[in-house]
């Protein structure tokens, strides 16, 4: 029973969300501005608002921890003594290796597919939106049973998963971004006589920026709970795997420590990696 | 050097409620190869829309725009235009954005680029704000850009939308001069539109003025001056009440003919 339930959850989460991706990036494109800047304009209190919310999160822990045996809910001691145990055995270096090369390499796919779809759609809305749709629709979960009995247990199966789910967030994005083209732009380069390369590289291409990071913020961000998935249930080497056996050994402070480290690394990749990219690439835009 | 002709141009929209909105009415009119015609007209009239349409940002509902003689269609025209609002791009600098204009027909670097790009950013002042963002400089400054990246190309065509109206004085007779005098030296044939009635004055060859919506053409004066004009002279004084005079008359007489049109707006 607990089984069906460990595999039941992440797949309804993941089924939801993707639907309601397509409108997301206007928004966040709007607020961004204002959270950057109240963000690093007061990096004391970002620091005391991090403090208080790890604080409230240990303290329900410690609540839940103390009502329940270890076996259902382990105190945190226990779960960082399990987290250094794997990271001495070396098991956690390996595993996250092999779910950071799946996701890096499965989004680059999912960003290039889904322009093109992107492209596609604001062509041919009807046709390629129909195709969307479809893989939209298909949980996660099913693709990935499917990508078992396809490519058997190799990366190309969690590959294939990634892709499969995460390119219709980018494609969804990229239409939005191509239907908001500011047409004001496109007759400044009119006036120029600018041909197709220049428009796409000096309109075209920073228009969707915003765009495109807002998808591939959610993209990644999908990418990594589905590589989990897909490693879970192909039993591809990575962190997935690693949690699945914790779970079937009922180790649960082991399970708890890969958890939070799934945790950590997808604060690493949203810190590290998104928003130094957001801030790289939007410059430009009004402080 | 080009000469553009209106044959009964007409360009209608739709209204919000759905009717039809007619904004150009069959108007005609002639801009001869190196002339300065200025455009005025009250606000909604179709100025904007006639640049748009000469640009071939717009097809017309109806008439025909002769470039030299031949439909505008078939011959490509080398214009610059300098729109109501800057419509710099907002990713690039200063510079970069004339750049596009220069390099945007071959995507190359142009012979001569460097210079032309100091030349135009020298003639409206803005060498110390090459590297800034569109953002970082006042609108006033933004409009500035906005007419070098149209003269940078040295276009056969100048159409300009009141680019210097948000302009200090100031600085807009300074660039007002500038035109000036570069057009006695390159002649290119300049479509100027207006609402400032003195510096329809100062500039044109000729004064084009319309009527409200559905627009026609109102009156044509001929501005007979010497340049370079001075302001504040006799000269000048006599032909802007020449101009104010017709443009109160076409008011008059067309408060008259809006009543006719209660749904007009
Ligand atoms: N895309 C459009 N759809 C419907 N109506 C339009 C559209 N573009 C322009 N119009 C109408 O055409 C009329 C003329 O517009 P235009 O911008 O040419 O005016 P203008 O003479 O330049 O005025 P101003 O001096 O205020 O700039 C306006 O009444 C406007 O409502
Ligand atoms: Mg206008």
């Amino acid at each position: 029973m607990s089984r069906d339930r460990l595999i039941a959850g992440p797949q309804d989460a993941m089924t939801v969300s993707p639907s309601q991706i397509g409108h997301l990036p206007p928004r966040w494109a709007r607020g961004s501005g204002r959270s950057r800047t109240g963000g690093s304009g007061a990096p004391l209190r970002r620091l005391a608002a991090l403090a208080v919310a790890g604080g409230v999160i240990v303290a329900v822990w410690s609540f839940l921890a103390h009502l329940s045996p270890p076996s259902l809910f382990p105190s945190l001691p226990m779960v960082l003594r399990a987290l250094r145990g794997t990271f001495l055995t070396g098991e956690v270096l390996s595993a996250t290796l092999s779910t950071v090369r799946t996701v890096a390499i499965g989004s680059l796919f999912a960003l290039f597919t889904g322009l093109l779809f992107g492209f596609l759609l604001r062509w041919r809305e009807s046709t390629f939106l129909a195709i969307v749709h479809f893989f939209q629709t298909i949980p996660p979960v099913i693709w990935s049973l499917f990508a078992v009995i396809w490519f058997g247990v190799t990366l190309v199966a969690a590959l294939f998963v990634i892709q499969v789910v995460c390119f219709p967030i980018i494609a969804m994005n990229t239409w939005e971004g191509l239907k908001n083209l500011d047409p004001e732009y496109l007759q400044v380069a009119r006036t120029v006589n600018a041909k197709r390369g220049m428009v796409l590289r000096h309109v075209v291409v920073p228009s969707l920026t915003p765009y495109l990071l807002g998808g591939v913020r959610i993209m990644v961000g999908f990418a990594w709970k589905i590589s989990v998935l897909a490693e879970l249930i192909t039993g591809l080497e990575g962190v997935g795997l690693s949690l699945y056996r914790a779970w079937q050994n009922v180790e649960t402070p082991e399970l708890l420590a890969w958890t939070l480290w799934l945790v950590c690394l997808m604060w690493a990749t949203e810190y590290g990696l998104i928003r130094p990219l957001d801030r790289a690439l939007m410059r430009w835009r009004r402080a | 050097m080009s000469t553009i002709a209106l044959q009964e141009v007409s360009r209608t929209f739709r209204r919000a409620d759905g009717g039809p909105l007619l904004v150009l009415d069959r108007v005609s009119f002639t801009v001869r190869e190196g002339e300065f015609l200025c455009l005025l007209g009250p606000s909604g009239s179709g100025k904007s829309i006639t640049l748009n349409l000469i640009a071939g940002l717009l097809p017309p509902s109806g008439g025909e725009i002769l470039l030299d003689g031949r439909p505008l269609r078939q011959t490509p025209l080398r214009y610059g235009y300098v729109f109501q609002q800057p419509r710099l791009f907002p990713w690039r600098t200063v510079e970069e954005n004339l750049r596009f204009a220069l390099r945007a027909e071959t995507g190359r670097w142009v012979q001569g680029e460097e210079d032309r790009i100091q030349a135009v950013r020298d003639l409206v002042n803005l060498a110390e704000y090459r590297h800034y963002s569109p953002h970082q400089i006042s609108g006033g400054m933004q409009h500035r850009v906005a007419v070098a990246r149209a003269y940078c190309r040295e276009p056969a065509l100048l159409l300009m939308d009141e680019p210097f109206s948000s302009l200090d004085e100031i600085t807009a007779r300074h660039l007002r001069a500038e035109l000036v005098q570069t057009w006695m030296k390159n002649r290119v044939t300049v479509l100027f539109v207006t609402h400032d009635i003195t510096e329809a004055a100062y500039l044109a060859d000729r004064v084009l003025l319309y009527t409200p919506k559905p627009t026609r053409v109102a009156r044509e004066i001929p501005v007979g001056l010497p340049r370079p004009r001075r302001y504040g002279s006799a000269e000048l004084f006599e032909v802007e009440r020449v101009i104010l005079e017709a443009f109160e008359e076409t008011r008059v007489q067309h408060r008259g003919e809006k009543e006719e049109w209660p749904s007009g707006p």
